[in-house]
């Protein structure tokens, strides 16, 4: 009968698949706090630590870099791809750039820096931000250039870095949210409506809307149609800023949420709150519960990494 | 046209278990009937029971209008055709009351309407075989009537009267309405095998039977974003495969009397290779598996037309919702000259 059933059938050979385990899981790789997770172009999988390095996941192993490998600091805030397929690595002792062997920078004009936040534009620039000293753009003709707001100190000081559909770079720095159109800046603070000057986190949803997560942990602020507003996260529990933004497939966004000054490490007011289009909820008893969140990585196919300060977390649609 | 014939008094004399599993040449069989099921649990992926009224607050019926016809082409082959096999199971999760400054009263209604696929068979049954014994063949093919998939939600938000205006309202109430369609949404091919032996009063038979997608299909699920008090809603198309299935039924009948036939089954039916997929990635659905116990009887009420009923129970399961289900059905008979 089955040779039968089988004659029959005109489908093609079905390709034997591993079944969806739905929901969470922990990366057991991992237990050191997560700052950065980063897809690659070769799909693999980069996830930057505070203490630890950097590992890479091609699949079904970690590999793990540190300083005694080549790496500049074992503390990794961002990372990013170079339209040459060299990764570059921002960390708390400067930049650290991998092409199959390590080449660091310690030093940017002169000075030592920090690095938290990169960004790969698609139009051949590198942009980095150095704490305090501004930001940086690197070009593919090697070309370096500085950009320093001499009008405004704390602008200087940047936590993120995004790029819209449009094109557009957003900068949060700690004296409002910066938007680069046309080669020009324009700052925003919360004069226009941002719940706080400090932004930490940017993100554009499939809708079109920014949104923008600041030290305000009550309210996430948003930007559409060149208008600022602001969400209660009325989630029924504190957080204290928003570090971290991202949407699923499933047209959720993510905000995660860190505590500043944690209770005995039970970072009572941090976690991820998930907001599904009409509702906020923070993830209390799944996941990896009440803790800081400080980095997503949508996959784009029903694969969410979250970093957090208990390690890496993985949830599956 | 239509009047006394041969087959009449063939249907007259042949009771429940001796009826052949094809109908007569120039019989035109007509199954109508509805059926509701009461959803009280689920199997997980380890084949563990979940009351679903105990754990998550869910309530989930079906209703099930359906109809099909037969027409003997000769005594041992008839045509098959589903009609309608019109379905709508509504699944509600009792509000949920999420208490902080705010009250939010939120309440899920799922509802996954409309016709199953329409399905034609062959059905053969061996010739020159003794009474004691039937053994039958059904090639088929089922053609979606709707695209498979989530239709637009409608989903409804509401604050009252006191908040409106307010940044901080006291209240929210919403209530998140998806609507799914029924069907493949793609072409299938079916093949059923069927034995029956007969005994003097006793029957027993089986019959196994498969489904398999001709080709994957496109559907989309829908995303909402709530603006004010405003659901705007935008597609996400994703490709699937629908799963392979395989149903396994298993029938003991005992003919009572030449008008009561009491029937015992049991069945398993099993999904699997399905997978959805987007952005390039396909991934696998879960394999589902369900398994009944049926009691029922037929009674044949004239020679034209009989009742038949079963209760379904669920056994085991991995994967789904299981049911209870009540079935009935009225078959008429018609001769065709």
């Amino acid at each position: 009968m089955g040779m039968v059933l089988a004659l029959f059938s005109c489908t093609n050979d079905v390709e034997v698949l591993p079944e969806i385990e739905t929901g969470w899981s922990k990366v057991s790789a991992i237990s050191d706090e997560v700052l950065a997770v980063y897809k690659a172009s070769d799909e693999r999988i980069w996830v930057g630590t505070a203490t630890q390095g950097v590992y890479v996941y091609d699949g079904s192993n970690f590999t793990n870099y540190r300083t005694s490998q080549g790496l500049i600091n074992n503390t990794v805030n961002a990372i990013s791809e170079f339209s040459n397929g060299d990764m570059w690595f921002g960390t708390s002792g400067g930049l650290s750039v991998y092409d199959g062997s390590w080449t660091n920078y310690d030093q940017v004009n002169g000075s030592p820096f920090e690095v938290y936040s990169l960004l790969n534009d698609g139009q051949g620039n590198m942009w980095i931000n150095s704490w305090g000293m501004g930001l940086f753009s690197y070009d593919e003709n090697d070309e370096l250039l500085w950009y320093w707001d001499a009008n405004c100190d704390w602008c200087n000081y940047i936590n993120t870095l995004f790029q819209d559909g449009q094109g557009n770079l957003w900068i949060g720095t700690y004296a409002g949210l910066k938007k680069r159109a046309n080669n020009s800046f324009t700052l925003y603070t919360i004069t226009d409506g941002l719940p706080d000057n400090v932004v930490t986190s940017v993100y554009e949803d499939s809708w079109g809307r920014m949104w923008i997560g600041t030290y305000n942990g009550e309210k996430i602020g948003m930007m559409e149609n060149n208008k600022f507003s602001s969400m209660s996260l009325q989630s029924g529990y504190p957080v204290n800023s928003i570090m971290a933004i991202s949407e699923d497939i499933m047209g959720n966004m993510w905000f995660g949420a860190i505590d500043y000054f944690p209770d005995t490490q039970e970072f009572n007011n941090s976690g991820i709150i998930k907001y599904d289009g009409a509702t906020m909820r923070t993830l209390v008893d799944e996941g990896p519960g009440r803790t800081n969140t400080l980095a997503f990585l949508e996959e784009g196919n029903g694969t969410v990494w979250v970093g957090t300060a208990k390690g890496l977390y993985k949830y599956k649609y | 046209m239509w009047g006394q014939s041969k087959l009449d008094s063939l249907r007259m004399n042949t009771r429940t278990m001796d009826r052949p599993i094809t109908v007569f040449k120039g019989e035109l069989r007509i199954n109508g009937g509805y059926r509701f099921d009461i959803f009280n649990n689920r199997y997980d992926g380890a084949g563990e029971k979940i009351n679903l009224s105990a754990m998550d607050g869910k309530a989930a019926f079906q209703d099930a209008l359906f109809m099909n016809m037969r027409y003997g082409i000769t005594d041992f082959l008839d045509i098959e055709v589903n009609l309608l096999d019109f379905k709508k199971m509504t699944v509600r999760e009792t509000p949920v009351d999420i208490i902080e400054d705010v009250v939010w009263e939120i309440s899920r209604l799922t509802e996954t309407v409309g016709n199953e696929d329409l399905l034609l068979k062959l059905n053969m049954r061996w010739p020159g075989l003794p009474r004691v014994v039937d053994v039958g063949l059904s090639p088929g093919i089922s053609f979606p009537t709707a695209r498979h998939g989530e239709q637009q939600p409608q989903h409804g938000y509401n604050l009252p009267q006191s908040s409106l205006g307010i940044d901080s309202p006291d209240a929210v109430y919403i209530d998140y309405h998806q609507v799914y369609k029924w069907g493949a949404g793609v072409t299938r091919s079916y093949l059923e095998g069927m034995v029956k032996w007969r005994g003097q009063n006793v029957a027993l038979s089986g019959a196994y039977s498969a489904h398999f997608p001709l080709k994957t299909g496109k559907a989309v699920y829908w995303i909402h974003r709530l603006d004010k008090a405003h659901f705007s809603y935008r597609s996400v198309e994703y490709e699937y495969d629908w799963a392979d299935f395989y149903a396994l039924n298993l029938m003991a009948e005992y003919q009572a009397y030449s008008w009561l036939d009491i029937l015992m089954g049991f069945n398993h039916r099993t999904w699997k290779n399905g997978w959805e997929g987007m952005s390039g990635e396909i991934r696998a659905l879960p394999e589902r598996k369900l398994a009944n116990l049926n009691l029922g009887y037929e009674v044949i009420i004239t020679p034209k037309m009989w009742l038949r009923q079963w209760l379904r129970f669920p056994v085991s399961g991995k994967n789904t919702m299981s049911s209870f289900v009540v079935d009935t059905k009225f078959v008429y008979s018609l001769s065709f000259k």
